[in-house]
């Protein structure tokens, strides 16, 4: 069936494993599709976003604008979820997201999690424990490079 | 308005009650023949034998007379009842009437009333007074002069029998009623105090539920609600205790009433019948006073219930007289023009003290044409200054004057030329034409009368009420020199493009659904559009945003109901097809009801694993929007006993309650798997081809490849002659968008942004977002073209945008006086006049930073 497939999908990407399947089954319901074609914008850097996108099929390439030129940054396809820091703050788009042939995506919008959450509080200390982590391995990253940065500067 | 209950109903009504009065004397004796009637037919007829009787010449034998008396008693009973049937109408009529006058002059005045003192009234106060105190004055209105009248004249005329009867006998008849009179009022007058408290308490009472319904957000986060519900309790134990009073004296005072109506009798019988033993008197004369008696009491009764009645209803129309209508009301003065006048104001001083936000001594003058530009904080007194300026605030001291006209706030008289937007503008529930309109109403409305207007103009002329209705056309064409309807929507797009709000009225009007019949005009624009469109098709890359009806192929973005019958009713008020009974007969004789069934029993399975989690409360299915909350259990049930004995031993009911979600079912939208299965589809697609012979209902069905304009469907899907795809949603540009363009580019924009005045904002304009209820009060602002424009803190950002915005002001009203205010410190904005206003007071702008003066149009 349809939702047990996303639903595994969506159990597939980091930001969701570990949550209860059938809550992922509910998740997957109550999100919508959404469909890109070859080239076109799924989100667009410093736009308001108030979703995210689980990636079904199809690839996407995400680009930063970096002094005005847009740099390829990282490229996505099945199973990836994309714009998911939009779920939890109303700060603007971080990266251009772009559509590389046709492009399926589930639509998960801000007010549906929020609602997902508040009905099913151990998935909200799932994300969160996810949230951490990664902010974590941010943090670690951080360290490395001021000490590289260090290093490079002693160096000079 | 008039003192006291009596004044208010007697100047209003004295007419219908002197009609009731004289209808009421009619009725006397008429209700006197007709119990006389019995008398003579039992006396006259059946006992005597005095036959053949001569009446007014005519000879009557025995049964000719009985037959001749009993006609004349059925005509008595008929006239008498008819009578009475007219009193009560016009009692009842008189009653109304007076309840419409002072509830609708009750709101007159309080819409008049001067802000600073509304101000301190709460809504719910007022909408206590005018919903439901005033409510029992209409009940009594028709009662107030005739009750008196008629019993006090029984009362008399009975009084009046007796003692030309027996003078000594009528006194003994009446020797208790100065106790009562007594005794009574001095009761009532205790009661009158208390309806005064309860009032009051009540008035208290509505005051706190509308702050609880208006602070629930901070009442829920302070987790407040136990105080307020002991508040509330309080309120209510006093109410309580009150009432508990009110009804103790009221009883009280009909105890009295009905011992001493009893002890009249009493001494009859003690005294009286000791006389008649003694010889003093005759029992016949004895037996005629208990008799008399007995019909003076009845009258003085209802005398003595009346004033109890009265004096309750008199204390509550004096409450309210107090608060809202003894106040005298500033009289409606001469209307002022400014154009092209100087607006001069001489230390002025607010009513608000400077601490509040008020302003102190301020002298400015403001040039007829000129933009000044007044830079603080809201609270330094900046909007209490544009406040007087608006014409909303009257200063405390100081002059204004408007050209050589000089005085407290002579603004106020040019309210028709002033228009104010603040950052917090009031949207009102209603279209987006009737907001931006609302600044040009006219006195009175125009156009049509509605077909009972004779009726509505008498009853108004009675009621002191104005007979205009709110759906006459209330615009004042000519303010702006307009001569139709069409050129004022024409002025609101205009302008509601001018302040940014055009995508929104365009994607607005793409969504209204149409009665073609009575817009033919509307209709032949869209199929115009839909052939433009058509054309551009392939540019606009249409078949990659919408999907097509096509009549072989199962339609993805639209419900089972719509892929079956393959067409939406006309009418968007009718039933839809899943309340149809027609509708699932037809399903039947196409074979296919057993099926659908079948995929509405798999949806309630599949909602119920997939549900079977949440709470019973849920918010998530509310985003699903398949099933109502309330349902869930039902359709728990229906499956289960759907398993128990099978499918086909369903009931109707439980038949009928899957069809219905079964007919939901939009592939794209609910996702459920259930309508993917492609020979499943097979079957649905052959029943299309069934249906369309099988089903016309009387109300209108539209199939959607008829050729012409589907009533049932919003302007877009006539327009694209499809349906836009619910998952290229999220592509920008947005098909909305697509089409805007395509359709300015051929220039068939116009009837999609007039239909999208016609759209509802919501109430309090809560279908827009902040920003756009700003734009639209300042569309609203500005369509009148106004001779002041005052914007107070909007417009006021040094962004491209608004800059556009402020240069596109100063050019479609190229003569009016423009005020900013700001709390910007280093405002963009250009101006021939830039005022500090700092603690209450205005200061120039500093020398050491001067001004960007100039027009704001050389600026780029």
């Amino acid at each position: 069936m349809k939702l047990s497939r996303e639903a595994e999908i969506l159990a597939a990407s980091p930001l969701f494993r570990g949550v209860d399947r059938a809550q992922l089954k509910l998740l997957a319901l109550i999100a919508e599709a959404r469909t890109f074609h070859d080239g076109e914008v799924m989100m667009a850097q410093g736009q308001e976003g108030d979703a995210a996108y689980v990636i079904l099929s199809g690839c996407a390439e995400v680009l930063v604008k970096i002094g005005g030129r847009e740099t390829l940054v990282a490229e996505l396809d099945g199973n990836d979820i994309v714009g998911e820091m939009a779920l939890l703050t109303e700060s603007p788009r971080t990266a251009t997201v772009r559509a590389r042939g046709t492009v399926e995506v589930l639509r998960i919008g801000r007010d549906a999690l929020l609602r997902m959450l508040q009905e099913f509080p151990g998935m909200a200390l799932e994300l969160l424990r996810v949230m951490t982590q990664r902010l974590e391995r941010t943090t670690q990253e951080l360290a490395r490079t001021r000490s590289e940065l260090e290093r490079l500067k002693a160096e000079e | 308005m008039e003192r006291t209950l009596f004044q208010f109903v007697w100047t209003h009504s004295w007419r219908s009650q002197t009609v009731i009065v004289l209808a009421s004397a009619v009725s006397f004796p008429l209700i006197l023949a007709a119990l006389y009637i019995p008398k003579l037919i039992v006396n006259d007829t059946l006992r005597s034998n005095d036959f053949p009787k001569d009446v007014f010449g005519f000879e009557f034998e025995q049964v000719q007379y009985l037959v001749a008396l009993c006609l004349v008693l059925l005509l008595l009973i008929f006239l008498n009842n008819g009578v009475k049937y007219f009193i009560n109408i016009t009692k009842g009529l008189t009653g109304e009437r007076i309840l419409r006058r002072i509830r609708y002059t009750i709101y007159q005045r309080v819409i008049r009333m001067p802000l600073t003192q509304l101000r301190q009234r709460s809504p719910g106060e007022v909408v206590q007074v005018i919903a439901a105190e005033v409510e029992p004055v209409g009940g009594f209105a028709g009662e107030i002069v005739a009750t008196p009248v008629y019993q006090g004249g029984q009362l008399i005329v009975y009084l009046g029998f007796i003692v030309a009867q027996d003078a000594v006998l009528g006194l003994a008849a009446i020797i208790l009623f100065p106790v009562q009179a007594y005794v009574i009022p001095k009761i009532q007058r205790i009661v009158v105090h208390l309806v005064q408290d309860r009032i009051r308490n009540v008035r208290a009472m509505t005051t706190e539920v509308t702050e609880s319904v208006t602070g629930i957000e901070e009442m829920r986060l302070a987790a407040a609600a136990p105080w307020h519900l002991a508040r509330i309790s309080e309120r209510l134990y006093v109410n309580f205790r009150i009432r508990y009073r009110i009804f103790l004296l009221k009883y009280a005072i009909k105890f009295a009433n009905n011992v001493i109506n009893n002890i009249t009798p009493f001494f009859f019988y003690s005294f009286g019948g000791f006389l008649v033993i003694e010889g003093r008197m005759d029992l016949g004369a004895l037996v005629a006073i208990l008799a008399a008696y007995k019909d003076i009491a009845s009258p003085w009764r209802v005398l003595l219930n009346f004033y109890q009645t009265f004096a309750d209803i008199s204390a509550r129309y004096e409450a309210v007289v107090d608060s809202y209508g003894s106040e005298p009301l500033p009289e409606e003065e001469e209307p002022l023009s400014l154009a092209g006048k100087k607006i001069r104001l001489e230390r002025v001083s607010s009513a608000l003290p400077v601490s509040s936000g008020g302003v102190r001594e301020v002298s400015l003058t403001l040039n007829p044409g000129q933009t000044t530009l007044v830079i603080g904080e809201e609270e330094d007194g900046r909007s209490e200054l544009l406040r007087i300026l608006s014409g909303l605030s009257t200063p405390a001291s100081g002059l204004i004057a408007v050209g050589d006209e000089e005085g407290r706030n002579p603004i106020q008289r040019a309210a028709h030329e002033v228009s104010l937007v603040t950052r917090n503008p009031h949207i009102m529930n209603g279209s987006l034409r009737e907001n931006v309109a609302y600044g040009m109403l006219a006195e009175h409305g125009a156009g049509d009368p509605p077909p009972d207007w004779d009726r509505r103009q008498r009853e108004a002329q009675l009621t002191g009420a104005t007979a205009d209705t709110p759906e006459m056309d209330w615009v004042d064409y000519a303010r702006l020199g307009l001569e139709s309807a069409e050129e004022f929507d024409a002025r609101a797009v205009e302008i509601l493009e001018l302040v940014g709000l055009q995508q929104e009225l365009f994607a607005r009007g793409l969504s209204i659904v149409i009665d073609p019949a009575r817009e033919p005009g509307l209709v032949a624009a869209a199929l115009k559009a839909r052939e433009t469109v058509r054309l551009a098709g392939e540019e606009m890359e249409l078949e990659n945003f919408v999907e097509p009806w096509l009549a072989d192929a199962y339609l993805e973005n639209a419900s089972l109901a719509e892929n079956l019958f393959f067409g939406v009713p006309d009418s968007p008020k009718a039933d839809p097809l899943v309340e149809d009974p027609l509708a699932l007969k037809a399903l039947a004789r196409a074979q296919i009801a057993g099926e659908v069934v079948q995929i509405g029993l798999e949806a309630a399975e599949t909602l119920q694993t997939l549900l079977g989690s949440l709470g019973p409360e849920s918010m998530l299915l509310d985003q699903l929007g398949l099933i109502e909350p309330g349902e869930r259990e039902e359709y728990d049930a229906i499956v289960l006993r759907a398993r128990r004995r099978g499918l086909r031993w369903l009931g109707r009911a439980d038949r009928m309650q899957l069809v219905r979600l079964a007919l939901q079912l939009t592939p794209m939208r609910h996702r459920l798997g259930i309508l993917d299965d492609p020979q499943r589809r097979e079957r649905l697609l052959a029943a299309r081809k069934a249906l369309r012979h099988l089903y016309a209902p009387p109300s209108g069905f539209t199939r959607f490849d008829a050729g012409g304009y589907v009533p049932g469907l919003p302007l877009i899907e006539n327009i694209l002659d499809g349906r836009p795809r619910m998952d290229r949603r999220d592509v920008h540009p947005s098909i909305e968008q697509r089409l805007e363009r395509t359709m300015m580019e051929n220039h068939i924009e116009d009837f999609v942004l007039r239909a999208g005045l016609r759209t509802d904002v919501g109430y309090a304009g809560n279908s827009l977002s902040t920003s756009q209820r700003r734009r639209l009060a300042l569309a609203r602002a500005l369509v009148s073209r106004p001779s002041l424009l005052i914007l107070d803190g909007v417009v006021d950002d040094d962004d491209a945008e608004q800059r556009r915005l402020r240069q596109a002001i100063r050019a479609d009203l190229p003569e009016a006086t423009i005020v900013y205010g700001t709390s910007n410190t280093e405002p963009a904005i250009r101006a021939d006049q830039v005022v500090r206003v700092i603690g209450g007071r205005l200061v120039a702008a500093e020398t050491d930073e001067p001004p960007r003066s100039g027009p704001e149009e050389t600026e780029q």
